[in-house]
């Protein structure tokens, strides 16, 4: 890159206000329209949604002011409970997402033939849409259609309807959500392993250090980045949670499988209850905030140190 | 770039650890293929076939007319007229989209580099809010307001959301690529006279082309993908080829088709698999690059 080739431009300009200050105008001129529209966007809206939570409101009547009446039908609601520990079962299964894309990195972070092929294979999950994942899953665990009844048949199982079972409906769909999971944290794993420093690792290993011992106190700790980042998207993924379910389940048999997401989006735009999807919405805002603070802390200290 | 489990001896082609080896990726590759295995073949078989069960029999009867009816005449609701009004529904959100988020991202991630002020931690933390934070927290306002302005369930409205949504990702991305260039090349453009966008148009994004490919395949394949945005901004007449996918199978007019529905779910897939393959490594980059969309 030179930057000879740039025309000189002319300088017996005018010493003009534009010409002292222009270096410190332009970047703010620059950032203004996209700071103005990301608040109107994204910074009132949140603010209007827990406004909204205190009334009572169909769309069509006035909106009525109601206090925290939405909230406490909210905690009396047993399909709000329910999303709630489902919520928490994401979590914790999202939890598998950088212990498997872990290993699968360290398995794909070798030399042989077919390698990329092998590694563009795991990738695939999380290329496609959440749609289509879950359109899959659908397939795979329908339980008239099914090839895991199928494939049941061929050793004489009689036929699950797993994806139909009160019980069984959310971790089905979670287990649809972890497929393309595990890949993304496996990319991530992956990029982390190529980024490493390869000669602490043979010097380590000079020393004798082989296996667990490797993995846990050489190669680990240099891999700390990529697991705060596999970690912070699982749990977001497991927050998000919305796609799958409501293409998988429609939160359903019963609210069986619903989360909190998908109960926000249910009451709004389906039941037209905007007051108290509203609450929904602030209640995962306030879950969301207490994680944000924690990951905006721990990366603040580490940029500390 | 050393591999961690191999030593730097030579070893013999042919050893116990690295059959398991293969043992072990070609049973997971499998594990992951069988099924886009059973949709492809699903959805070359007519329907007789599936009626008749066993998923994994290759077709006695191959046929491309699942494909065909999944294109031009499966039910999306009320009109039949095929998944492709979603798939060029997509096309026409997808390039204004990845067009003005890049744009956008790419003048303020660079403003951002060269801008130091005190309190960028504050700009940065509010940035991740809007990367982290569910949609569903703030949609319903949203949707208000865009009505307000007359861009709700139009395609200038959930492009304009899909900008303002690509906007953290994009901005991050391309301020730490700044932030990487070399200061002086900045000076030196000073000090020939360059004012602050002629040095983003002649110097900066000259050399920006790695990032621009970056970011263009991670806001190609993220708003192909994009389910919820689109059902809730874009309106019926936009939906984009995710939402329709979705209409196709869940209208159940008679019997359901799973030959067509595999067709189709195969041909919504196929853009950013397209993408994947075409792209290599930027790939990769990308998505470690855009990790904190979530």
């Amino acid at each position: 890159m030179s930057i000879t080739s740039l025309k000189p431009l002319n300088l017996t300009f005018p010493d003009t206000w534009w010409r002292r200050n222009q270096m410190w105008v332009t970047p703010l001129l620059l950032l203004l329209p996209a700071a103005v529209v990301f608040t109107i966007f994204v910074i009132i809206p949140i603010f209007q949604s827990i406004t909204l939570s205190f009334y009572d409101w169909d769309g069509i009547n006035p909106k009525k002011w109601v206090g925290f009446s939405n909230y406490t039908e909210l905690f009396g609601d047993e399909v709000f409970w329910k999303a709630i520990f489902n919520n928490i079962w994401w979590l914790f299964a999202f939890m598998l997402g950088p212990v498997f894309g872990l290993a699968l990195a360290l398995f794909l972070n070798q030399n042989v033939r077919g390698i990329r092929l092998a590694k563009s294979l795991f990738f695939f999950p999380f290329v496609i849409s959440q749609v289509v994942v879950g359109l899959v899953f659908g397939w795979f665990f329908n339980s008239q259609f099914g090839l895991l009844n199928e494939l049941l048949s061929h050793f004489g199982v009689e036929p699950l309807a797993l994806i139909e079972g009160e019980n069984t409906a959310t971790f089905v769909v979670i287990l649809a959500g972890l497929w393309p999971q595990v890949s993304y944290c496996m990319i991530l794993y992956l990029t982390g392993l190529t980024a490493m420093n390869g000669e602490v690792i043979e010097a380590a290993r000079m020393d004798g250090a082989k296996g667990w011992n490797l993995l846990w106190h050489i190669i680990l700790p240099q891999l700390r980045p990529a697991t705060f980042i596999a970690v912070v998207v699982s749990v977001v993924g497991a927050l998000r949670s919305f796609d799958l379910v409501s293409i998988m389940t429609l939160g359903g048999p019963y609210n069986s499988s619903t989360v909190l997401a998908y109960m926000m989006y249910e009451q709004t735009f389906l039941n037209f209850r905007y007051g108290y999807g509203a609450a929904i919405a602030t209640v995962l805002f306030i879950i969301m905030d207490v994680y944000i603070a924690f990951f905006l802390y721990s990366m603040l200290k580490r940029e500390a140190r | 770039m050393s591999s961690l489990t191999t030593s730097p001896k030579r070893r013999s082609d042919l050893t116990i650890g690295r059959i398991g080896l293969y043992a072990f990726l070609i049973s997971a590759a499998l594990f992951f293929l069988l099924p886009l295995f059973v949709m492809l073949l699903t959805s070359v078989k007519p329907m007789e076939e599936i009626r008749n069960g066993n998923l994994l029999a290759f077709p006695n009867v191959f046929t491309l007319q699942p494909w065909v009816k999944a294109w031009t005449q499966a039910c999306t609701g009320l009109k039949c007229e095929g998944i492709q009004v979603g798939f060029w529904n997509s096309w026409f959100i997808l390039i204004p989209s990845v067009i003005l988020s890049i744009a956008a991202g790419a003048l303020n991630g660079y403003a951002l580099s060269f801008w130091k002020i005190r309190g960028a931690e504050i700009l940065f933390a509010i940035l991740m809010l809007g990367a982290f934070v569910p949609y569903q927290v703030y949609i319903f306002p949203l949707v208000q307001i865009t009505s307000k302005l007359g861009l709700f369930n139009t395609l200038p409205g959930i492009v304009v959301v899909h900008t303002i949504f690509g906007l953290p990702v994009m901005t991050l991305l391309f301020r730490n690529f700044y932030v990487s260039v070399p200061r002086d090349l900045f000076s030196a453009a000073r000090v020939d006279g360059c004012g602050f966008l002629r040095i983003f148009w002649s110097v900066m994004l000259p050399m920006s082309t790695p990032i621009i490919v970056v970011a263009a395949i991670l806001q190609t394949t993220g708003i192909w993908n994009d389910f919820i945005l689109g059902l809730v901004f874009a309106g019926r007449e936009n939906w984009p080829m995710t939402v329709q996918l979705n209409n196709v199978i869940n209208s159940t007019q008679g019997e359901r088709e799973y030959n067509v529905q595999m067709a189709a779910t195969i041909l919504t897939a196929l853009v950013p698999m397209l993408v994947y393959f075409l792209s290599g490594r930027y790939f990769v980059r990308g998505i470690a690059a855009g990790a904190v969309k979530g």
